[in-house]
């Protein structure tokens, strides 16, 4: 086992080095991105209007554009002569950044992504790091995502385990049908709906005079006279997590169910049914725990989504979380932020996708890893 | 060669019963049954009513954009029409009223249909092709050829793919190339099709590719190999055809999936532009409403309907789509039954 995980986090190292260089090609390659905002750039530039050569130098040094194209890869993942960059309080100042060690006879001194050094921000909030940036967010999208999941898991397996033991039952054909609806629903749809028809159109009833007319909030973590205070910032959550959990639900309960269903039939849980056991137990003590091995695996791969939030739900409720600081990013092309969130939610997803494996085989003793 | 073709001769009866057989068992899944003819009368709405409709969707109605004494203007759109709107002075009637351009909803509903649908089956039709190519090679070759390409699936199956798709989108729609080759019309639709194709086939090239391995030692291929037919032969004869069940399957969820993400896209703008409509962009206006909540005119008109009924037809094809999609898993193969 332990040589198993070892050998599968090398594995990971080695996809995500090349899951890197993929995403920086993507980025820095394909037309549109900063290699033509450069060459925009000297191109608009004339004699009364020169190019603003601070941007143009912020956008060389950014991507080491000024490297042919395998080799600023590297660069960008290291680079030993960028050692200094500005004070962040003091322009004027220039201060130590990256790292600077001696490990034995080998001397390190740079910075690059391999350090954690993504670099600034270039539009979206000018000039401050991408990684205090996408921190100040973080907060907000794991209440949304974190209460989600929870919920959804707390509303699915229930719904899942029960409409697996009364098979083709009213009660199942309804979650069947309803599992469906939520997979085939465009989930940013389902966020306008609710914000047009449980929030915008009741304010408007409310506000021409009839004062008892509840209403929900639209978006936002919470009224911008409000802030600190949690009661008002669970309120701003309800919407948003409804929509995130109706997904969720959908598609976790649909699995839970059949992978009830395949245990239902097992040998085994015949034999603890003949043994006279109470349903009780022959449930959830012999069949759900087998049950939910391949359950584990949805949901710890459902991981990476807790940090990257949900694009479409955070963009409908204007909720200020990661996902859309990545979408105002992109709308800006604000490539080192679009690049320090890629990366990020890409290492998540290599991480999860091990622990899937790993506490795949620790749940189940019947499978051998070696 | 001749030997070959002579034996599949005589076995070729046994193909068209079993696709009588197919749809005998795929008539019985009530729910796909209803999800066929629901997404044939869409087909046909989308392709029909733009042709019949009295307005063309790109046609702006002039009445539209003089403010309408009998409808409070707002002050942000007061070229928005209302349902049911007909135009004073040349008696157009707007159905679904029309935008804040002048255009008819109703036309630029199922002209957005048509675009829509044609991007989800356009998509697909890549998609599986190319995702057939790669698996089968990579199933049939093995080897080296095998573990390159699954490794490359590998990889861009590590991709968070949602965002990629964003930024790709909004790049290349920057770039403007794709509106240089394919003119502004067609230039975001194209765009859309490629980012959409470019993640799409990894899961069909896997399919085919776990499905062609399973076959590969079968001894009715060794017969065929001695027969004297070559690699290319069996591939494309005998390999593909015995494979074709799971792709069905994931093809047709492949279109619906395909159409939700075009929609979501088009919504954030970085899919498919004006002036062409699509069901994602046509909830684009939609969205004005969700920032402008805290000063909203007690009598300004909320009009509900502009964004019911893109996202109903949305949820309404991609919902007859994976029932259709479950119904063919149940026809084509019962072992796949979930």
């Amino acid at each position: 086992m332990a040589t198993y995980v070892i050998r599968r986090f090398i594995q990971g190292l080695i996809v995500l080095v090349l899951a890197t260089f993929v995403i920086y090609s993507i980025l820095v390659i394909t037309p549109g991105g900063p290699r033509d905002q450069i060459a925009q750039l000297k191109a608009t530039s004339t004699s009364s209007r020169p190019v603003n050569a601070a941007l143009l130098t912020s956008l060389l040094k950014a991507y080491k554009l000024d490297d042919p194209y395998p080799i600023n890869y590297l660069r960008w993942l290291f680079d030993p002569k960028d050692t200094t960059a500005l004070d962040p309080n003091d322009n004027t100042k220039e201060i130590q950044k990256g790292i600077d060690v001696t490990i034995g006879p080998i001397h390190l001194k740079g910075a690059g992504v391999l350090t954690g050094d993504f670099g600034n921000s270039l539009v979206v909030n000018k000039g401050s790091n991408v990684m205090t940036l996408m921190g100040d967010r973080l907060g907000n999208t794991l209440a949304l995502t974190i209460s989600s999941l929870l919920l959804s898991i707390l509303i699915a397996f229930p719904i899942g385990i029960i409409s697996a033991i009364r098979q083709y039952s009213r009660l199942d054909y309804s979650v069947t049908a309803f599992s469906f609806v939520g997979l085939s629903m465009p989930t940013f749809w389902l966020g306008l709906m609710l914000v047009i028809f449980l929030a915008v159109i009741p304010k408007q009833i409310h506000d021409s005079g009839v004062s008892w007319m509840p209403y929900m909030p639209p978006g936002f973590a919470f009224d911008t006279d409000q802030e600190g205070n949690n009661i008002n910032r669970i309120y701003h959550l309800i919407l948003p997590v409804t929509v995130l959990s109706f997904v969720n639900v959908a598609s976790f309960s649909r699995y839970v169910r059949s992978s009830m269903l395949e245990v239902l039939r097992q040998d085994y849980v015949r034999t603890a049914w003949a043994k006279g056991l109470a349903q009780r137990t022959v449930i959830l003590r012999h069949a759900l725990r087998n049950a939910l091995i391949p359950v584990i695996t949805v949901v710890t791969l459902s991981l990476p989504f807790l940090f990257s939030g949900a694009i479409a739900t955070e963009t409908v409720f204007s909720y200020p979380g990661m996902g859309k600081l990545f979408v105002s990013a992109i709308f800006a092309l604000d490539i080192p932020l679009v690049m320090a969130f890629l990366l990020i939610i890409t290492t998540l997803i290599i991480v999860s996708n091990i622990l899937a494996d790993v506490l795949y085989a620790v749940a189940d003793p019947r499978i051998h890893y070696s | 060669m001749a030997a070959v073709a002579k034996v599949e001769e005589r076995l070729a009866p046994a193909e068209s019963s079993q696709l009588a057989a197919t749809w005998k068992r795929f008539r019985k899944h009530k729910l796909g049954l209803t999800g066929l003819v629901t997404v044939i009368l869409l087909v046909l709405s989308v392709i029909i009513i733009p042709m019949i409709s009295p307005f063309a969707y790109d046609y702006i109605d002039p009445m539209a954009l003089v403010p309408d004494s009998r409808y409070p203007a707002t002050e942000s759109n007061y070229a928005f029409k209302p349902a049911l709107w007909d135009s004073p002075l040349s008696g157009n009637v707007h159905v679904l009223g029309t935008d804040a351009v002048g255009r008819d909803n109703l036309s630029r509903l199922f002209q957005g249909g048509r675009i829509s649908l044609a991007v989800g089956l356009l998509s697909t039709i890549i998609v599986v092709i190319f995702g057939s190519i790669v698996g089968a090679l990579a199933g049939f070759y093995g080897g080296w050829v095998d573990t390159i390409l699954m490794r490359i699936v590998d990889l861009l199956l590590s991709l968070p793919i949602l965002p990629v798709l964003l930024v790709l989108s909004k790049m290349l729609d920057q770039s403007g190339i794709m509106t240089n080759i394919f003119g502004k019309a067609l230039g975001t639709v194209a765009t859309i099709i490629l980012v959409l194709s470019l993640f799409g086939w990894l899961g069909i090239s896997r399919l085919v590719r776990g499905s062609i391995l399973s076959l590969r030692s079968l001894d009715y291929i060794e017969a065929t190999r001695a027969l004297g037919a070559n690699n290319r032969r069996i591939i494309t004869r005998h390999l593909m055809p015995n494979s074709i069940a799971p792709i069905i399957v994931a093809a047709t969820l492949a279109v619906g999936d395909f159409i939700i993400t075009e929609s979501f896209l088009s919504f954030l703008g970085l899919g498919i532009q004006e002036p062409t409509p699509s069901w994602g962009n046509l909830l684009q206006g939609a969205q004005e409403y969700s920032s402008f909540i805290t000063n909203i005119n007690p009598t300004q008109e909320i009009r509900g309907y502009l964004i019911l009924f893109p996202g109903l037809m949305i949820l309404l094809t991609v919902l007859s789509i994976n029932f259709i999609g479950d119904a063919l898993r149940d026809a084509l193969d019962p072992r796949l039954k979930m």
